[in-house]
């Protein structure tokens, strides 16, 4: 049976249930789509390092990047048949991804859709690691730590997050660095997919022409097929002890770049939301910050006159329940005046408020942004899969838009932004 | 979705329209293409200097402010490069008016909005305004500099460069970057009136508008007069005597090997779907032979591939490797090509690559925007297929035509771009 939550305005429909081994699954139909969508994914990711297995009395600590080399490791299988290959034969075009907080495998077809979701599920429920595999993966994987590393935008974040976090992971390369992966061991990989891709820590999300009740027959059937013998019970992340203090306010590296790009950004310590509170704080800081410094302020104008930013500007809010961080970022050889004046504007903002009259239209935009995830099931679908690990769904964003006041905007800027907090990240051209 | 209805508004102007009703925002684009001749960084330019201010929205501010009040409206413009044109885009995605509170028609909206900005900018002494022009100037000149903070980016378009040194279509699409220390605004808005008033045009508009009123208000407002058509690009034929190494040192980690190959072969071209397909068995799908013999294999790469520019005639393979296996990778690739010539092509590589074809195929109507730039890159190319027809020329491609098409590229140029502090290699 489906828990239905419809959206009658925009005409779109989620279908949630339960399936018997206790995996979630969600369905999206997307009529007239000429697509189809499948992701599995799991509620594990970069940060998750140390935990309790499961049944354990005291936790393990393995080497950083090890998500995102099972998920590497998840298109071996024992039969030799390449994964790729068997989608392949189908016309469908899989990948995965490893983020900081989880592991997404997926698929898109435009034909044979169960076909292909019967390959994806017996992939991932068929773990394959052996010596020899996991020693080859180490080049491929270390090519793609070294591609990271010429990358400024990556570079600049990373300054940032280990200039404010002491001990939490999310500061470590999802990928880890080429000194911990040389340390994974096929015995390591199992015993995270041992403890992580169980069914009550997965989530399947389907997005496209499909009718529900079919999905969940074939779904079921699928899983029937699930030989694994997984130790049953809840796996424990550990918390991490991260103190409110940051560890530096300036972080600074050269690359062969044409001009300097600068971060200025702030470590929220108002964490520990869950659900829709954290949905509620993402938001309210976000209007917050559109409003102090989206394209429509007087910072953005004032700045972009007097040639301290151009387009290369961006400011942004990434929160989860234990850890949250703001930034504003630019490229600009003026970099000092730009950490100036934020500071400046800040300052000024705190003291006389935000600019009301923007906070309707702010709002009017991010619906139609909201709106805009609809036209992609493959947006819809990896957004949706992040929500059902957050406890939220995507209509839940208009509830809580259409709720929020501007007393909660004002609010969540003073929250933010404190000085003792923020630290500045700076990649700067080699000479 | 029903097809593409082309109409006529004057001589080479045309509105194209996708009508369907599964997006949720009604998405726009006029492309205007020009010659990539001496005026190219000025095409680049004016349309950033348009996107400052018109004389009802004369700052970017005030534009900013209409986009939010239109439900987050998203509008730019771009310049893109296809063969030896430059092609200039405006463009604007706005809610469909039944999925807002409100229903208000925001079509008409976002066309008189492209209307402003194409035709109404705010001047003074009937030139654009001095410190737009200044401003911009600045900032393209600082995104063309910015290139090279992309490795891949950088890296490829060198190769290219390197293939055709002295070629017209080497120019950078976004102009050149000493010409932007000295705009002359004079000359700058008489190319913006000259492009405007006599470039053909092509407007797309995709989503669930009724026609009428889309044939209607693109008449009333735009009210286009008739324009000459650009000559087609067709591009000399090309049989390299020799291969050229090219090295370059960067403080890199990643040593970035890319090889550009002679096809000779254009959309236009009826070989081009053998091509497409060579490609796709040869370094276009994860099942390909580069994917599974550099990277699967040799554990050489992450990240390795080839692709075809449907205008030039130049196949391109680009990867991202350890400097010190620069050799062993060349060979590795070079075996692939070799291998291709003498017909050892699976049944499954020429399978799977007809169906990685279908699937992208039919995908493309999933999204206005690829529908748009389908039509139109296509078009421009001198092919004019629907997605459907497409695939069926894919599906025409016979096994023994690739190997075929396969002996006649011809190996170019090889760019290397390694770490200043290693040995020759």
């Amino acid at each position: 049976m489906f828990d239905i939550k419809k959206f009658d305005l925009i005409k779109e429909e989620i279908y949630e249930t339960v399936l018997t081994n206790g995996l979630r699954m969600i369905v999206i139909p997307k009529k007239g789509f000429s697509k189809q969508f499948a992701m599995y994914a799991t509620n594990y990711g970069s940060n998750d390092i140390k935990f309790y297995p499961v049944g354990a009395n005291a936790p393990v600590e393995v080497p950083l990047g090890i998500a995102h080399f099972l998920e590497h490791k998840m298109f071996d299988n024992e039969d030799g048949v390449n994964v790729f290959e068997q989608f392949a034969k189908y016309g469908a075009q899989p990948n995965a991804f490893t983020n900081y907080d989880m592991t997404a495998y997926y698929f898109t077809s435009t034909d044979d859709f169960y076909e292909n979701l019967e390959i994806l599920i017996n992939y991932v429920n068929s773990p394959y690691f052996t010596k020899e595999s996991v020693e080859k993966e180490k080049g491929i994987i270390g090519q793609e730590i070294t591609m990271y590393d010429d990358e400024p935008d990556w570079a600049i974040l990373t300054g940032f997050l280990k200039s404010i976090y002491f001990e939490h992971p999310v500061k470590n390369d999802i990928a880890g660095d080429i000194p911990s992966i040389s340390k994974i061991t096929h015995e390591m990989l199992y015993e995270c997919y041992n403890n992580f891709y169980n069914p009550a820590n997965m989530v399947l999300v389907l997005c496209g022409d499909l009718d529900p009740d079919e999905a969940l027959k074939y779904a079921e059937q699928f899983l029937a097929l699930d030989k694994r013998n997984l130790p049953t019970g809840e796996v424990i992340k550990c918390a991490y002890n991260e103190p409110d203090a940051i560890v530096q306010s300036r972080y600074e590296q050269a690359m062969d770049i044409s001009r300097p790009k600068i971060l200025y950004g702030f470590k929220d310590v108002n964490v520990g939301l869950k659900g829709r509170e954290l949905l509620k704080r993402k938001l309210a800081v976000q209007i917050a910050l559109e409003i102090f410094a989206g394209r429509s302020s007087r910072l953005f104008s004032e700045l972009y006159d007097a040639q301290i930013i151009d387009d290369t500007f961006d400011c942004g809010y990434e929160s989860k329940t234990d850890y949250a961080y703001g930034y504003f970022l630019a490229e600009t050889d003026k970099y000092e005046q730009f950490e100036q004046e934020i500071k400046k504007r800040v300052e000024s903002a705190k003291k006389y408020g935000l600019n009301k009259d923007a906070f309707e239209r702010v709002k009017k935009s991010f619906i139609g942004s909201l709106l805009r995830i609809f036209n992609r099931p493959e947006n819809l679908a990896i957004a949706s899969t992040s929500h059902a690990f957050a406890g939220i769904n995507i209509f839940d964003y208009y509830d809580v838009l259409n709720n929020i006041s501007f007393d909660d905007i004002e609010k969540a800027f003073n929250s933010i932004l404190d000085e003792k907090y923020c630290a500045v990240s700076i990649i700067k051209p080699v000479k | 979705m029903e097809q593409l209805k082309s109409i006529q508004l004057a001589d080479n102007v045309n509105l194209y329209i996708i009508p369907c009703d599964i997006y949720k925002t009604t998405s726009i684009s006029i492309f205007i293409p020009c010659e990539l001749n001496d005026n190219y960084t000025y095409h680049a330019l004016f349309p950033q200097v348009l996107k400052r201010g018109t004389v009802l929205h004369p700052d970017q501010r005030s534009i900013e402010m209409l986009m939010q009040e239109l439900y987050g409206a998203n509008f730019g413009t771009s310049v893109k490069k296809y063969g030896n044109k430059q092609i200039l885009s405006f463009s604007m995605d706005i809610a469909d008016s039944q999925y807002i509170q409100s229903h208000e028609n925001l079509f008409s909206y976002a066309v008189n909005f492209l209307h402003e900005l194409m035709f109404e900018p705010v001047t003074e002494n009937g030139l654009f305004r001095h410190e737009y022009v200044l401003q911009e100037a600045f900032n393209l000149k600082q995104q063309i500099m910015s290139i090279i903070n992309n490795k891949f980016e950088y890296s490829r378009k060198r190769l290219i460069e390197e293939m055709d040194s002295g070629k017209q279509y080497v120019k950078c699409e976004y102009g050149n970057e000493k010409e932007l220390d000295n705009i002359d605004p004079q000359r700058l808005f008489e190319v913006y009136k000259d492009v405007i008033d006599n470039n053909p045009v092509d407007i797309f508009v995709a989503g669930n508008i009724d026609e009428n009123e889309i044939k209607s208000v693109f008449a009333d407002k735009f009210n286009f007069s008739g324009r000459k058509a650009l000559k087609p690009y067709s591009p000399d034929t090309v049989i390299p005597q020799s291969v050229r190494f090219v090295d370059e040192a960067m403080d890199v980690k990643q040593g970035k090997l890319n090889i550009g190959f002679r096809t000779n072969i254009t959309a236009a071209d009826t070989d081009y779907f053998k091509l497409l397909m060579f490609n796709a068995v040869f370094g276009g799908t994860v099942n390909s032979k580069l994917f599974m013999n550099v990277r699967e294999k040799a554990s050489l790469c992450y990240d390795v591939g080839s692709s075809v520019d449907k205008f030039n005639g130049i196949l391109t393979v680009c990867t991202g490797i350890e400097p010190s296996n620069r050799e062993k990778a060349y060979n590795i690739i070079m075996e692939q090509l070799s291998a291709i010539i003498n017909g050892d092509i699976s049944d499954f590589e020429y399978d799977s690559s007809i169906k990685d074809f279908r699937t992208r195929a039919k995908a493309i109507k999933d999204s206005a925007f690829a529908m748009i730039n389908f039509h139109y890159g296509n078009h421009m190319a001198g092919l004019d297929v629907s997605p459907e027809e497409y695939t069926e020329l894919i599906q025409n491609v016979k096994k023994e035509d690739i190997p075929e098409i396969a002996s006649k590229i011809y190996e170019d140029t090889v760019y290397f771009l390694k770490n200043k502090g290693d040995a020759d290699v």
